[in-house]
């Protein structure tokens, strides 16, 4: 018996289903919440990334150390910790699709799986780009590299059984068993940012040449991590609309849709 | 504001390559990524039999 009809038949959860909020947990319900929310989260992301470039070239000042490179972090540092939080929401996500069956879940994680294998490829671009000044060569191993890599290779892992595996259930299970493996890295990389010996890139060292983040430089550090997280919302859950059509495509619901409401 | 033209903004101090190939690389894989996506929905509302102007904001 499953643990979410464990807890239906307990008695504690049966008025669940007479909630409003409840209706939003099944694909039929969320596809048209999904189809209101994206134009409003991709508008948000604009607007924040818009913010974070012109905080990011022209307010933050000049890196005393590194010089104009140093301006990499503000979109090295949100790229990499949008792709590990995109990485836990999908594994949660998958995790929840495991323990209660829940379909809805189960399609977030694997919509979620392709942004979030988008914004690791990003992060370890971006990460060349800048080592090569600070490394004095494209790509060097240390933990963060490392452990960015095995992100990418987790992402991969995950969306190719999703794709070999036809049945989609079955795909849902196995994908989430490595989601939730993978996801015992995540912490390892966070750690590992300003403790590793090896200093991973330079840190930032604002125009005095203290180290640490100036109120410019953290502006956009912030303004640019939000627009990242709120474009991988808008990309997702355009991506589950499609994955909820492609899985319902014989329902009722569907079917009646042609003619029907947004 | 640290720059005194366009020109030494685009040259950023001798880094313009690292620089603009980290940031020119996110609307380019953005694009690939949006491009991706309708593909993949019009590819189901192809299947579905849906066409794109019977549906109002889907």
């Amino acid at each position: 018996m499953l643990l979410s009809e464990k807890l239906l038949l307990h008695g504690k959860f049966r008025d669940l289903e007479n909630k409003a909020w409840y209706r939003y947990c099944s694909p039929q319900g969320f596809y048209p919440l999904a189809g209101a929310l994206i134009p409003w989260l991709a508008a948000a992301a604009l607007t924040a990334c818009t913010a974070g470039l012109y905080l990011g070239f022209f307010i933050a000042p000049v890196d005393a150390r590194q010089g104009e490179v140093a301006r990499i972090a503000f979109i090295h540092i949100p790229a990499s910790l949008a792709s590990m939080l995109v990485y836990l929401a999908m594994a949660i996500s998958a995790g929840i699709g495991l323990v209660f069956n829940a379909r809805l879940a189960a399609m977030a994680a694997q919509a979620l799986a392709p942004t979030g294998l988008m914004l690791t490829f990003l992060s370890l671009w971006t990460g060349c780009l800048w080592g090569k000044p600070n490394w004095g060569s494209w790509w060097v191993w240390n933990l963060q590299t490392y452990s960015e890599s095995v992100l990418a290779f987790l992402y991969i892992g995950f969306i190719g059984l999703q794709t070999a595996i036809e049945d989609s259930h079955w795909a849902g299970k196995a994908g989430a068993l490595l989601a939730l493996a993978g996801i015992l890295g995540i912490p390892v990389i966070f750690a590992a940012v300003p403790s590793w010996t090896i200093q991973h890139q330079g840190a930032l060292s604002g125009a005095t040449g203290a180290t640490g983040f100036g109120a410019g430089e953290l502006a956009s550090l912030l303004a640019m991590s939000l627009g990242f997280l709120l474009y991988a919302g808008a990309a997702a859950l355009l991506r589950l609309r499609c994955v909820i059509l492609e899985r319902e495509r014989q329902s009722d619901w569907v079917a009646r849709r042609r003619s029907g409401a947004p | 504001m640290s720059w005194d033209g366009w020109l030494e903004f685009l040259q950023m101090g001798g880094y313009a390559l690292h620089v603009w190939g980290s940031y020119l690389v996110v609307p380019a894989v953005v694009s690939i990524e949006i491009v991706l996506l309708r593909l993949r929905r019009n590819a189901i509302y192809g299947h579905l039999g849906w066409r794109r102007d019977e549906l109002k904001g889907a």
